[in-house]
């Protein structure tokens, strides 16, 4: 049974290592479950629950994931977003901590950074990525 | 001699069976797949409640004219104009997966069918 919180959680760990404020399916909602008035520069994170394939090992067969991600890096400027970004990609490539799992991340699309036009009194620019977070039984 | 002409004979006449048999096994191969991407965005799409006309309005093309293609997604006007469905911010997310991952999934497996044809042919 592949576990969908411990990848989840540990892909917003990886942010969080590399000094990015996380929050986690919306502004202002903390990866341990409580919120907080978002404080830019951020990212938010959206989860699925995972693309799950058989594979042939050499031992048989194993149970593979795919978990798609969007996160969209928030920051007051373009730089501010950007630098968010920046931090954020940092992960492409990264292995993440899974107990029994090879899990690795990888970049699918990334959108231009644009201000956020719903509400033009928070001034607030962002862009979006889409990553996906591959597992494999370790 | 005439055993290596008709050895480079050989090699020539399977060449050109492989140049014949490439494109319309390669468009075989793109019409299946677009059909498959369309299946999956399909899938992704239903159950929107406000948008229960999206998943019939994907559609799909393919073909190998100037490059192989095939392009799937919501058809424009009508229910296609609900692709909006598809764009977010961060405070809610988007309402359904960015189609760009199961393109991106598709093309994978579209990519490791195309090289096996080109081994088995080659």
């Amino acid at each position: 049974m592949i576990d969908v919180h411990a990848h989840a959680d540990a892909f917003m760990a990886a942010l969080v290592a590399r000094g990015v404020r996380v929050y986690d399916s919306g502004a202002g909602n903390k990866p341990d479950g409580s919120y907080e008035t978002p404080v830019a520069p951020y990212a938010v994170v959206f989860t699925d629950a995972g693309i799950r394939s058989s594979v042939s090992v050499a031992d048989g067969q194993d149970e593979r994931a795919e978990f798609d991600v969007d996160v969209y890096s928030v920051g007051t400027s373009p730089r501010s977003a950007r630098s968010v970004r920046s931090k954020v990609l940092d992960v492409v490539g990264a292995e993440l901590a899974v107990a029994g799992r090879v899990v690795r991340v990888r970049s699918v699309f990334s959108d231009q950074i644009k201000p956020d036009r719903d509400d033009p009194r928070t001034a607030l620019y962002e862009g979006r990525d889409g990553l996906t977070v591959d597992s494999l039984k370790a | 001699m005439g055993a290596d002409s008709r050895s480079i004979r050989g090699e020539i006449a399977r060449l050109n069976r492989a140049v014949s048999q490439f494109p319309v096994q390669a468009r075989a191969v793109m019409h299946v797949d677009g059909a498959a991407l369309k299946k999956t965005l399909q899938a992704e799409a239903k159950g929107v409640g406000h948008a229960p006309g999206l998943p019939a309005a994907i559609t799909f093309e393919s073909g190998s004219g100037a490059e192989l293609f095939y392009e799937a997604g919501p058809v424009e006007g009508g229910a296609g104009s609900l692709a909006l469905l598809y764009f977010g911010n961060s405070k809610t997310g988007a309402r359904l997966k960015d189609p760009r991952f199961a393109l991106e999934r598709q093309a994978q497996e579209t990519d490791r069918k195309l090289l096996a044809l080109v081994e088995r042919l080659g």
